[in-house]
């Protein structure tokens, strides 16, 4: 019941955050809302759904409720340390690397991807790629899907999965594993949508597993409070040996720390556990001292890099018209091969 | 044939310790489909199927189409004409001139500036919900 020294203030303060009532406990401490930068009161929906929102009740039964209370009931393991992710133009290229896991995201399977008009992403139809292809590679290779991408790609996906069959579409596609959707939790925002965006990509691993998938669960806590709930779901769950967290956006010193501070404190729950960091730096591995057999690394920047005719090694400098059309072919081949070796001598330096 | 290095644009996405959205990438979370129980649509719903978040238009060479001035839409008839100050710069299109008509009504507006492209000046107009 909330008292009247709470209501005196919600009249005071209307776009102070709901959950620092204590509402939503035990999923959301209130004193998580005192870390609310940005106003609760979003009246357009945009990009997150609030504690203020008036449609916030069929968001939280769609999901049912803010627990954490549903994991996909097996898991998949990986033992490679790097996996390229390739994009559709360079599909074919995969079956020229070593890796055993390659992986492709949402977009490329994909026809009529984002565009950018008028300064803005817009997602006019969602078309699946001819499912064939996709599936000759994962005849071949393990291919992962990450379901990551901007919030227009995702959130529209999502809200139209069930329209535009979604499931099925994937599972015809033939992948050896699909992660959660990556729905984006940002730090100073509700922490009842971060905390229903949290549990929205939970109950995604759950339906793709419902499809008849392999799904690996994607995870991202913004604070302590996160990391701590995550820690309590693991417990109840010890059978999940593989997640994922997209880190593409992580480029500060402190994002870089949050990831590494919520990374190990997951792997600590339980010693058989696995991690994909989508996007993750080579140069911040070292900061995984003691768990660096527990990485794994997704990325594609060999591919973009090739398919700009660049490398990444850094002592090769390229010329304008230096290559030929096609070679941009072979340049993503040596670029993901440079790219596994370094991780590979990354890890044995830092944990010798 | 030699080909130009082409810089391959990497659009970063996810989450981040700090609310700084990319302004790009803007949705409105549409209610769950199974979930609307028949009390209607909500206006925000509404607002994501009707009314685009951005769209430009093509402006009639004049020496008040400068970049980055306001741009103001006012009705004349069927349309709605594109202004700067009191002079018209431009005209929305029947199709463009209804959604803001319609969008209106939901209480959207639309912001217009001038920007520049290659082959012209043009007004682009974006979604604000009040």
């Amino acid at each position: 019941m909330r008292d009247s020294q709470e209501l005196f203030s919600d009249q005071l303060f209307p776009d102070h955050c709901l959950g620092r009532s204590g509402i939503y406990l035990p999923h959301i401490e209130p004193a998580e809302a005192e870390d609310v930068l940005v106003s609760c009161m979003n009246p357009s929906g945009t990009n997150i759904v609030t504690c203020r929102d008036p449609r916030i009740d069929s968001f939280l039964r769609e999901v049912g409720g803010l627990a954490f209370d549903v994991a996909p009931s097996i898991s998949v393991l990986v033992q490679d340390p790097y996996i390229p992710i390739f994009d559709y133009r360079t599909i074919k290229l995969a079956y020229q690397v070593k890796s055993d896991v390659v992986g492709l995201t949402l977009s490329d399977i994909l026809i009529n991807r984002l565009k950018l008009v008028a300064g803005y992403y817009t997602l006019k139809k969602i078309s699946f790629r001819e499912a064939a292809i996709i599936r000759q590679l994962c005849l071949h290779k393990k291919v992962v899907l990450f379901l990551t991408g901007q919030d227009v790609l995702i959130e529209t996906v999502w809200h139209q999965r069930s329209v535009c069959e979604l499931f099925q579409q994937l599972s015809m596609m033939g992948f050896w594993a699909v992660t959660g959707f990556n729905f984006s939790v940002f730090g100073g925002e509700c922490p009842v949508a971060q905390r229903l965006n949290q549990k929205k990509s939970l109950v995604s691993s759950m339906l793709l597993e419902e499809n008849g998938l392999f799904a690996i669960p994607h995870i991202y806590a913004v604070n302590d409070f996160h990391i701590t709930q995550y820690q309590q779901w693991l417990k109840r769950n010890p059978h999940i040996r593989l997640l994922t967290m997209n880190c593409q956006m992580q480029r500060s010193t402190e994002d870089i720390e949050q990831v590494v501070r919520t990374a190990q404190a997951i792997l600590i729950i339980n010693e058989k556990l696995h991690i994909i960091l989508q996007g993750y730096r080579f140069s911040e591995v070292h900061r995984f001292d003691g768990f660096l057999d527990r990485i794994h690394i997704a990325e594609s920047k060999p591919v973009k890099y090739g398919q700009a005719f660049r490398s990444v090694e850094p002592a090769v400098t390229v010329k304008a018209g230096q290559y030929k059309k096609d070679a941009y072919k072979g340049l993503v081949v040596e670029n993901i091969e440079y790219r596994r070796h370094e991780l590979r001598k990354i890890l044995t330096r830092v944990s010798k | 044939m030699n080909c130009p290095i082409v810089i391959t644009k990497i659009c970063f996405m996810g989450s981040k310790t700090k609310p700084d959205r990319n302004k790009k990438d803007s949705v409105i979370i549409r209610e769950p489909i199974a979930q609307n129980t028949g009390g209607g649509r909500a206006r925000q719903d509404q607002i994501a199927d009707i009314c685009e978040i951005s769209f430009h238009v093509k402006l009639k060479e004049s020496p008040l189409a400068k970049k980055d001035v306001p741009v103001t839409l006012k009705k004349f008839g069927h349309y709605y004409h594109i202004l700067v100050m009191a002079s018209v710069i431009g005209r929305l299109s029947t199709k463009q001139s209804e959604m803001v008509e319609t969008c209106a009504r939901l209480g959207v507006r639309y912001a217009g500036k001038i920007i520049k492209e290659p082959n012209g000046m043009y007004a682009r107009f974006t979604r604000i919900i009040q």
